[in-house]
């Protein structure tokens, strides 16, 4: 086969394209394949930073058609048409309910919570997570015409690389599909329910997590502080014990039976490491660990260990930060 | 009303998985078996929803080895009204390699719960059911699922693959409406739901059955089987049927995988010590100077 051809299915959030997606632009472009971006629910203005990553061709749609029943024929047409040798998206919970419908319909080999893909001598290594991060496991596709793998790959997986500089201008195209109004689904309406303006676990490049040891929900403010400190990019999360305690929202779940993460840094307090929390953020590059608690499991899987008094430690990292943002 | 619940019987959360040799897939000796934690929020709704509603029949669905009876008699123990199990042969012996590909290929496991829950006839008779062939029945009308509502877990946490819910709902040609959260009746067959979205939003949809649902934690606490409970389950039916009695189509969305592997082990942690000012310091510095990530 010539040039390989991926077509990226870009995911924005307030008109801005997600890191995620981005960051799987620039890893096909650096491997490069031709890219051909698609753009659901993005604007003119929005595909701007598709532009700047670099992608050749770029389509977009500016509706965004909530109901994946209906929207399922019109992507489906659209991969038939640009014939790509492989369709990648990020795996969010958007991207969860379309896909596997597409790929149903195009009987197309269909992977999701995927860590890394490789394109070697007409086949696809693709490598995926099994019982959220407690294992991984190795796929080899042999491509047959006409029978691309629907990817999902787990956010910040792949890419992180610097935008790739394309000589040549992006085609632009705004796709005139007449998505029908659905009667058997309707979008009524969205509520926020966070104030801040933290981004998605699975998406934050930092992540701070607190445990039972925070001992009430009122101490995540704490936790709130230091995030604060450390920048826009970095999220708040908790372990079972917590959000099962109602102390904060479910969402804010991190393991086996919630979110699966991997950001460059993610510092745990007051949490002890049980299995099912380990399998959601053992992929994390640099894990923190602060537990009064010297055996606590999860120093075993740290890179850093701070034995000691959260309540005691969490203040000192806030006030040094904040004179060392001053400075 | 009539509601499915689709479940997996996957390992305990608190399995250490160990590997075949040569990584050639996990080692299931030893594994403590457990229903799916998700597809559990599905079946405590639909037992709820069974308590409100008058004349609601809560059907428990399952595909896997005979050890999923245990999984699908707890669920009648709960309360669920009928259990179907598609069995599949406990170890894939040579000659019959296929079922062991359904664990990994969610639109093989879609095909064949489509095949049972679209098919008018009653149970017993799987010929009837394979004559009726699996392609002849391409996106059935809605009207004729005798389901009003399908419900089943956002994931399976094993395989982590997010997609027999939706993949199902496609083959029925019904809407689906992934990761709720919330789940409430406005009139007779339409529902309000809440799913949850991501950056903290929540959508609130509106759907009109026959609808899939794969719901995600928050809905619900499952709750315990209770002792009446397990010994009226003993007496309800339990339905097996043969894969190999279904059409399958094993085509090229087929996917094996091998070379399976544990995380990395990670080196001993660097221990910082000092009093809390002098970690906090110290940390910081290394988070900034050594590992650039501050
Ligand atoms: C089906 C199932 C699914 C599960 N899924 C998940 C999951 O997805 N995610 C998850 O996280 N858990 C999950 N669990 C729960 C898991 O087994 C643990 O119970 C849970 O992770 C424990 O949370 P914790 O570490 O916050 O609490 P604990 O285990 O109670 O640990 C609290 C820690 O805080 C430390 N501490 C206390 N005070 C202080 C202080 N002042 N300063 C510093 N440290 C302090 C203690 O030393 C201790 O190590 C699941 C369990 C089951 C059964």
């Amino acid at each position: 086969m010539s040039q390989v051809k991926a077509l990226i299915s870009v995911d924005f959030l307030n008109q801005q394209a997600k890191s995620s997606s981005l960051d799987l632009l620039s890893f096909a472009l650096h491997q490069n394949w031709q890219v051909c971006a698609l753009c659901l629910g993005a604007n003119k203005e929005a595909i701007e930073t598709v532009k700047k990553q670099g992608a050749q061709e770029i389509f977009f749609h500016p509706d965004k058609a909530s109901n994946p029943q209906n929207l399922t024929p019109f992507v489906s047409g659209f991969i038939k048409e640009q014939k790509p040798n492989v369709i990648l998206a990020s795996s969010s919970s958007k991207n969860l309910e379309l896909f596997p419908r597409v790929a149903f319909r195009l009987k197309l080999p269909f992977l999701s919570d995927c860590l890394d893909l490789q394109w070697q001598k007409d086949s696809w290594i693709i490598e995926k997570s099994f019982y959220a991060g407690k294992c991984q496991a190795r796929s080899h596709l042999n491509v047959l015409p006409d029978t691309p793998p629907v990817v999902l790959i787990r956010p910040h997986q792949v890419g992180q690389q610097e935008a790739f500089t394309n000589s040549k201008d992006s085609s632009v195209t705004e796709l005139t599909w007449n998505i029908p109004e659905s009667t058997n689904y309707k979008l009524v309406r969205t509520k926020k329910t966070q104030k801040s303006k933290r981004p998605e676990l699975t998406e934050a490049q930092i992540i701070i997590s607190g445990g039972r040891g925070m001992q009430s929900p009122e101490n995540f403010k704490l936790l709130e502080d230091l995030a604060n400190c450390l920048g826009p990019e970095v999220s708040v999360g908790a372990s079972r014990a917590v959000t099962d305690a109602g102390w904060v929202p479910h969402s804010m779940q991190v393991g086996q039976t919630g979110k699966t993460v991997s950001p460059q840094l993610y510092i745990a307090c007051g949490i002890s490491g049980a299995i099912q929390h380990l399998a959601g953020m053992n992929r994390s590059r640099i894990i923190v660990a602060i537990n009064n608690d010297p055996s606590a499991p999860l120093f075993q899987k740290s890179h850093y260990g701070l034995v000691g008094d959260l309540f005691k430690i969490i203040p000192c990292l806030i006030k040094e930060l904040k004179q060392q943002n001053k400075n | 009303m009539n509601i499915l619940v689709c479940i997996k019987q996957v390992p305990d959360t608190g399995t250490r998985i160990q590997l075949l040799k040569e990584g050639k897939g996990i080692d299931e000796s030893g594994i403590e078996w457990i229903i799916n934690p998700y597809d559990e929020f599905a079946l405590e709704e639909a037992l709820r929803i069974k308590e409100r509603i008058p004349n609601t029949r809560v059907q428990v669905l399952s595909l896997g080895p005979p050890r999923v009876e245990k999984a699908l008699r707890t669920a009648l123990a709960m309360g669920a009204d009928k259990a179907v199990l598609i069995e599949t042969p406990v170890s894939p012996s040579s000659s019959e390699e296929k079922p062991s590909l359904l664990n990994k290929n969610p639109a093989l496991v879609a095909q064949a719960l489509a095949q049972i829950i679209s098919s008018q006839k009653d149970f017993t008779s799987p010929e009837g059911l394979k004559k009726a062939s699996f392609e002849e029945k391409k996106n059935p009308p809605a009207e004729k699922i005798k389901w009003d509502l399908i419900l089943t877990g956002k994931v399976g946490i094993d395989e982590s693959h997010f997609a027999t819910g939706p993949m199902l709902a496609e083959k029925l040609n019904i809407p689906h409406v992934g990761f709720v959260t919330k789940l409430q009746e406005k009139i007779k067959n339409i529902w309000l739901c809440e799913r949850q979205g991501e950056e903290g939003i929540i959508e609130e949809i509106t759907l009109h059955l026959p609808a899939l649902i794969t719901v995600e934690k928050g809905l619900n606490e499952p709750r315990y089987p209770s002792l009446p409970g397990i010994m009226k389950a003993k007496k309800k039916e339990l339905k097996k049927i043969k894969l190999s009695t279904l059409d399958i189509h094993y085509d090229k969305q087929m996917i094996t995988f091998h070379s399976y592997q544990l995380p990395k082990e990670s080196p001993p942690p660097r221990f910082i010590s000092g009093s809390a000012e002098e970690q906090a310091k110290k940390l910081i510095h290394i988070l900034k100077e050594k590992e650039k990530l501050i």
